[in-house]
């Protein structure tokens, strides 16, 4: 252990050897050990208390189709745990130039990303595509630390920032490509690091007539971000029953213009038979699957980027990550 | 623990300062606390109603809903708030230089035929673009709120000639400073014109686009954005409502049984139309030869069959989403 003094309150206190950047437990303030420059850290505050947070679950939950008549009364918490999640949040501008026969054009893309730094969670493709609260991100305090589980970011902001870089330069790329038939190429990159994001998530599991079930809720703004839940019997016999019936009813109805059109009644019961499988889908797969999946939507997908795009060229990029280890001391 | 506490320039109350704040609007006497002197810019405020407004409204809308007023005693709002929102509001001229291939189908008596035809133009347009000044965020409502603030501009006056008492909400830092909103208006705007030639010339592909963008008139508003939550039966909906307006932005309905039976056997109509198509389609195939028209058939009747589809997911679907546009 060695002696630090925070280079903002004065306060000394300790911390491990090979600590690159700390905390200060007194006021808050997170610096690099070597340089005492500042990191700039944030968190998101917690709006939905543990008690806010389970009935928002179950007040979404029981909005949805075939949920058992019994479920609010009977079904009960057996683990929950407040995480908080570091997220890396950068500003990155990116501009690709194109060369062509008609002229030279150039294309700009401009995106805040927030890129997850920890890796390990059974949710960490949602993640990818998490939004953050409107309201929220105050200055990080140390008093957090008791109220959740806290994660120290694992992938350092060097390779983060190479992720983001390599994302906006694909996507700058992508619509230069789309754009222009010649030759396109970066021509101006530039990521700026807004700094660490802690962000609260509580991981819910219950239990209910004696199977487990899991669900995740944004704390900031109460946000279902996945769950698990029950059909009872009769909606999925009402689902089995009304897939039968739609099946059966489109062969019949397949037969009849089948021998009116073209009279041919068996082409009729075919294509009457294909089409309504592939209509009822959505109810057979609710009725047969075992527990019932949801999460709840807040804005609509963009219409220019979604959200589920970066995740994925998150994932894909992070293969070469450098993954440049940071000791973190809090 | 120490926490260092930001308090208000004027009236001492103390204020959520976060570093990246470019300003902080305090809550209590509505003053503005400015952090970044170089990207100080004429913040304009669009009044919220109050909250007694935002109830009536809701509840106006509940009981003339067709669906909704049959069971709006059972209904019970179970929180209300409203926010000002920080939007980037600003004036964008596009000139655009473009080259593309048109893709057409043809048809003359039996036959059709696809052509590919190359075009250019020019095309110049004024738009209105707006942007929230806050970094990767979410709340129910803002997509539609954003759209509707460029669509149909509301009527501000400057924040500091407003009467704060009578309006106060909380407000929301900014933290976009004005040269990264520039920037970013930009790149919405060559999106968003790329997108207006391609649908208005229908074109398949570009061979070439070039745009240049001039932004004049960068304004800052604080938009008023209401929620209102409300419960049916345990399960928890919500409506957001513009606060200047009154306008629903977006609103999150229960389901009935009806509704879900309706759907199903619309999904069940949707399967018979799609049968009668393509039967006659196949009917069809000998006199036609090879002949392209009967294209037009086979995409009916699989539309026919994903609108059944998409028509039975929605008989399960937890709510109705209504939305502003």
């Amino acid at each position: 252990m060695k002696q630090v003094k925070c280079p903002n309150c004065g306060a000394s206190f300790e911390v491990i050897e090979t600590a690159s950047f700390t905390t200060c437990p007194y006021c808050g303030y997170t610096f690099n050990l070597q340089t005492l420059q500042e990191w700039v850290h944030y968190f998101f505050p917690v709006y939905f208390n543990q008690n806010s947070a389970w009935l928002k679950l179950k007040s979404f939950i029981l909005r949805r189709y075939g949920v058992p008549h019994d479920f609010y009364e009977s079904s009960n918490i057996t683990n929950i745990t407040l995480h908080y999640i570091p997220l890396h949040v950068f500003h990155t501008e990116a501009e690709a130039t194109c060369q062509s026969g008609k002229g030279t054009a150039t294309y700009h893309k401009v995106l805040d990303l927030a890129i997850p730094a920890y890796n390990g969670f059974w949710f960490d493709s949602l993640l990818r595509s998490h939004k953050f609260s409107v309201r929220g991100r105050i200055f990080f305090k140390p008093s957090v630390l008791e109220r959740g589980k806290y994660y120290p970011p694992s992938i350092s902001s060097e390779s983060a920032k190479i992720l983001s870089q390599s994302i906006v330069n694909s996507l700058v790329l992508r619509e230069a490509n789309e754009s222009c038939k010649g030759y396109s190429r970066i021509s101006k990159v530039d990521v700026n690091y807004v700094g660490l994001v802690h962000y609260p998530i509580w991981e819910f599991y219950y239990n209910y007539k004696n199977e487990s079930y899991k669900g995740l809720i944004d704390g900031t703004n109460g946000r279902v971000m996945f769950v698990e839940y029950p059909l009872s019997r009769e909606a999925k016999t009402f689902l089995l029953v009304s897939s039968v019936a739609i099946v059966a009813a489109s062969s019949l109805g397949g037969m009849m213009i089948g021998s009116i059109l073209v009279s041919n009644a068996i082409l009729g019961i075919i294509l009457g038979f294909i089409g309504s499988l592939v209509s009822s889908a959505p109810l057979l797969l609710t009725a047969l699957s075992l527990k019932e999946r949801g999460s709840e939507e807040i804005s609509k997908k963009d219409s220019l980027l979604s959200t589920e795009e970066v995740a994925s060229l998150i994932e894909k990029f992070a293969g070469f990550k450098t993954n440049i280890p940071v000791t973190f001391d809090i | 623990m120490q926490e260092t506490v930001v308090k208000c320039r004027r009236c001492g109350a103390p204020i959520e300062y976060t570093p990246d704040s470019i300003f902080v609007v305090c809550s209590y006497c509505g003053y503005t606390n400015w952090f970044v002197d170089e990207s100080k810019v004429q913040i304009f405020v669009v009044p919220s109603k109050p909250r007694d407004k935002i109830l009536e409204a809701f509840w106006n809308r509940m009981k003339k809903d067709s669906d909704m007023s049959k069971v709006v005693q059972e209904l019970e709002v179970v929180d209300t708030y409203g926010i000002y929102v920080p939007i980037f509001i600003s004036k964008v001229e596009v000139f655009s230089t473009w080259s593309g291939v048109e893709v057409r189908t043809v048809s003359s008596g039996k036959q059709t035929r696809v052509e590919r035809i190359q075009r250019e133009g020019k095309f110049s347009d004024k738009m209105l673009i707006s942007i929230p000044a806050r970094r990767t965020a979410e709340e129910f409502g803002l997509d539609e709120l954003i759209s509707k603030v460029s669509s149909l501009p509301p009527n501000y006056i400057k924040l500091e000639e407003s009467n704060w008492d009578d309006i106060k909400l909380q407000v929301l830092n900014a933290e976009i400073s004005q040269s990264e909103a520039v920037d970013e208006i930009k790149d919405k705007a060559e999106d968003l014109t790329r997108q207006k030639i391609k649908i208005s010339n229908n074109l398949s592909e570009f061979n070439f686009y070039s745009c240049s963008t001039t932004v004049t008139e960068v304004n800052l508003l604080l938009v008023p954005l209401w929620i209102v939550t409300y419960k049916y039966k345990n399960g928890v909906y919500n409506t957001a409502i513009s606060g200047y307006d009154l306008v629903f932005l977006k609103t999150t309905e229960p389901v009935f049984f009806r509704q879900r039976i309706l759907n199903l056997v619309g999904s069940l109509v949707a399967v018979l139309v799609g049968v009668g198509v393509i039967s006659l389609w196949l009917r069809n195939i000998g006199s036609f030869g090879n002949s392209n028209s009967s294209l037009f058939f086979v995409v009916v009747g699989l539309v026919c069959f994903i609108i059944a589809y998409s028509l039975s997911s929605t008989a399960i679907s937890d709510v109705r989403v209504e939305r502003w546009h």
